[in-house]
């Protein structure tokens, strides 16, 4: 009886564990409990900077418009 | 209702977006800190509006022609997604400056609030800005703001002056109309005269009794710490103090006491469950979980007080100034002082390090910082630091100043390669850094930094390292044929089948066991997982307490338990900190790299010099202190030589494509 309430205990703990990393992956955090994940960047933003730093100069003109 | 929050980098975005949300984005007394926008909903005690007014921090820009990739966040941001008003925050001590930018939001036809900023410091200059002429003169309304006051620091007054414009129509006191955009001479015209009328502006509104131009006592400081030869010591007595303090006098204080709480709680435990348990889950629970997390989490005091020292450095402006010292360096092997912005960044974590290298332009540049950046021991490689200069070192402040100058060598080092390998030796780069004043550092913000990064550590521990240190304890007790393994045999384990043949590759580094191997192989995941792996497969709870050390060992001699001489631990420490980081971290080298030639290229390069860095320093180390030389000293060799070779050849083959180059150009 005891060993059984031990392994609930522990299968408890590893499951809250489980549970909190799956739900800072739904909400989009690369490392559980980082303050700084959820800002880390995907590849496809990654990417997409780079195209934007093709375009150095931006006419503010057209931002005008 | 959605508001923006702009301005030129250092203007103080971030801290006003925080004391207005309540959030605790990272700030920093320097420009470049922010890369990326975040959005937070402001405080209800601020406004009296009922609905929720959502605040989005901007990166810094200083212009709406973006030059760098924040600064295309910030220009599209405020562009494609209509904010309903803008907040520009305005540094005061620096109002010529700010105010191109500020003429160019005009010009979107968003209502603008001005947000004057670091009115403290404009008042310790003794410098007033005629703020009814300013906001007359602009079309706006101008806000005085302390941001980074609690009180009376003007921030309720600015929400009730976004709420009362955000339905008007801004005009703009500045226009270029008749500018040809497809001539440069005509955008060059344009950009004087917007200059002149900023220049105007100023002389109008603002009257100053100290000349720019005059030496200040900030000045004078400058030329003592960012001073061409003085400046390099100066930052290694800075980094030695900050780890003496942090691991040598106040943080082992805090940890002797957190060390007590968890020895107290592994007793509690081991009474509750008494002898009827079966051994092997006891071993899990008291082991596996409380001793593996316990171990990792013993070290928190000490990273606490390294963190609330680094942001006490960084809030004072000095890191700014480390980057000027670094640029002499860098630039000699192809980085740019803007390198070192990444660097800094990286010591809480590589991840946000590796992503800050977003605001270097050149290409090869920001690769190779990317690539590099790891190599500066982060907040979780700060426990391995901590338990290898604390049981082989008696606690020297000198293994953790010693690994961050390590790290800057080899990262200095790796640019050299790099440049070779891309033919690019002969390319130069001007780095051009605003440097923050310097500023007694807020004990506030280092505080909730500190309490901030400290919880990060506790989930991490929690989560990540306890499941780790569960499926080691798991594997440790079983082998193969899924049975208990005998008292003494441990080797016959799982855990010890899979590290073996790893340990086998680590014999030339001094360190050529399984448990070793393991702990090492885990850190890939978390690098605080060495710890909690060498905890869980010595048995050992908290490494704080050498006593308990000693104990285990069963004598006196604490290296014994790992089987380490102190010249092989240091070996170890430095395989564990410049070989490549955790997964994650990867995976943002993967992202901002871009290229899959680079990202392989990069972790082999990690692999390689944290291999060869191991065995110079277990080789020469073992020579040095006993006068022979150390274990599979002639097959580590010929790795180490191989290695070598397949580097030489890139660098050949680098070589042959910038002389390719030259004599194009010459052609």
């Amino acid at each position: 009886m005891t060993n059984i309430i031990v392994a609930l205990v522990i299968l408890c703990i590893l499951a809250l564990s489980i549970v909190k990393i799956i739900s800072d992956k739904r909400k989009g955090m690369k490392c559980t409990g980082c303050s700084l994940s959820g800002e880390c960047s995907s590849k496809k933003s990654a990417k997409k900077t780079k195209s934007e730093q093709l375009k150095m100069v931006i006419p503010i003109k057209e931002l005008i418009k | 209702m959605k508001v923006a929050l702009a301005g030129n980098p250092n203007s103080g975005k971030t801290t006003l977006f925080n004391a207005i949300t309540g959030k605790v984005e990272h700030v920093g007394n320097w420009s470049g800190v922010t890369i990326s926008k975040k959005e937070g909903q402001i405080k209800k005690n601020i406004h009296q509006s009922e609905g929720e007014i959502i605040a989005v921090d901007l990166p810094g820009a200083y212009s709406m022609s973006p030059f760098t990739s924040e600064e295309t966040i910030t220009r599209n941001f405020v562009h494609n997604e209509k904010p309903d008003v803008i907040i520009n925050i305005v540094d005061s001590t620096n109002l010529s400056r700010s105010l191109f930018f500020t003429t160019q939001l005009l010009q979107l036809g968003i209502p603008v609030v001005i947000a004057l900023n670091k009115n403290d410091l404009l008042k310790k200059k003794k410098t007033t800005i005629d703020i009814v002429q300013l906001a007359e003169k602009l079309g706006c309304p101008v806000v005085e703001t302390t941001a980074t006051k609690n009180s009376d620091n003007g921030l309720d007054k600015l929400i009730v002056k976004v709420l009362e414009v955000q339905d008007d129509k801004q005009t703009a006191p500045f226009d270029d109309q008749g500018v040809d955009l497809t001539d440069v001479k005509s955008v060059q015209d344009f950009d004087t005269k917007r200059f002149e009328f900023v220049k105007n502006l100023v002389n109008e509104t603002e009257t100053r009794q100290v000349k720019s131009s005059a030496q200040t006592k900030q000045d004078m400081a400058d030329r003592i710490l960012a001073h061409k030869w003085l400046g390099l010591p100066i930052f290694a007595v800075v980094m030695w103090s900050v780890f003496s303090i942090s691991q040598t006098h106040l943080g082992p204080i805090f940890a002797d006491i957190l060390g007590g709480w968890i020895d107290g709680l592994y007793t509690l435990v081991e009474s509750l469950l008494g002898d009827s348990v079966s051994p092997f889950l006891s071993a899990l629970l008291l082991d596996g979980i409380i001793g593996g997390v316990g171990a990792v989490i013993g070290f928190l005091p000490l990273i606490m007080v390294l963190f609330f020292l680094l942001a006490l450095l960084e809030d004072s402006g000095y890191m700014a100034r480390v980057a000027i010292i670094m640029d002499r360096f860098f630039k000699k092997v192809g980085l740019s002082g803007k390198s070192i912005i990444p660097m800094v960044i990286g010591t809480g974590c590589a991840i946000p390090g590796i992503m800050a290298t977003r605001t270097i332009q050149n290409v090869r540049q920001r690769r190779t910082t990317a690539m590099l950046t790891p190599f500066i021991p982060c907040g979780a490689k700060l426990p391995v630091i901590a338990l290898f200069a604390g049981v082989f070192f008696n606690d020297a402040a000198w293994v953790g100043t010693l690994m961050y100058f390590a790290g800057i060598a080899l990262i200095i080092f790796g640019a050299l390669v790099v440049v070779r390998i891309t033919g690019e030796k002969e390319s130069r780069t001007f780095f051009i850094l605003e440097l923050p004043e310097y500023r007694f550092p807020s004990v506030q913000r280092a505080v909730v930094s500190t309490l901030s990064r400290a919880k990060a550590f506790i989930i991490k521990a929690g989560t990540i390292i306890l499941l780790c240190n569960a499926a080691v304890q798991i594997m440790q007790t079983f082998n193969w044929s899924l049975q208990v393994v005998a008292e003494g045999a441990e080797n016959t384990s799982i855990l010890a089948g899979i590290s073996s043949p790893f340990a086998f590759l680590l014999i030339p580094l001094g360190f050529g066991v399984w448990q070793l191997a393991a702990a090492a192989i885990t850190g890939f995941i978390a690098k605080e997982n060495v710890v909690g792996t060498l905890a869980v497969v010595y048995g050992i709870t908290n490494f704080i307490n050498v006593d308990e050390l000693a104990l285990v060992s069963g004598g006196s001699d604490v290296a014994s338990i790992m089987g380490l001489t102190s010249v092989a631990a240091l070996s170890y420490l430095v395989f564990n900190l410049f070989t490549p980081p955790c997964f994650a971290a990867i995976g943002a080298m993967n992202a901002e790299l871009e290229n899959k030639k680079w990202l392989w290229g990069g972790v082999a390069f990690q692999f390689g010099i944290g291999y060869v860095a191991a065995f110079v320093t277990y080789q020469v180390g073992t020579l040095m202190t006993t006068g022979s030389l150390g274990d599979g000293m002639i097959y580590g060799l010929i790795v180490c030589l191989a290695l070598v070779a397949i580097l030489l050849s890139f660098i050949k083959k680098g070589d042959k494509e910038e002389q390719r180059k030259s004599a194009l150009c010459a052609a």
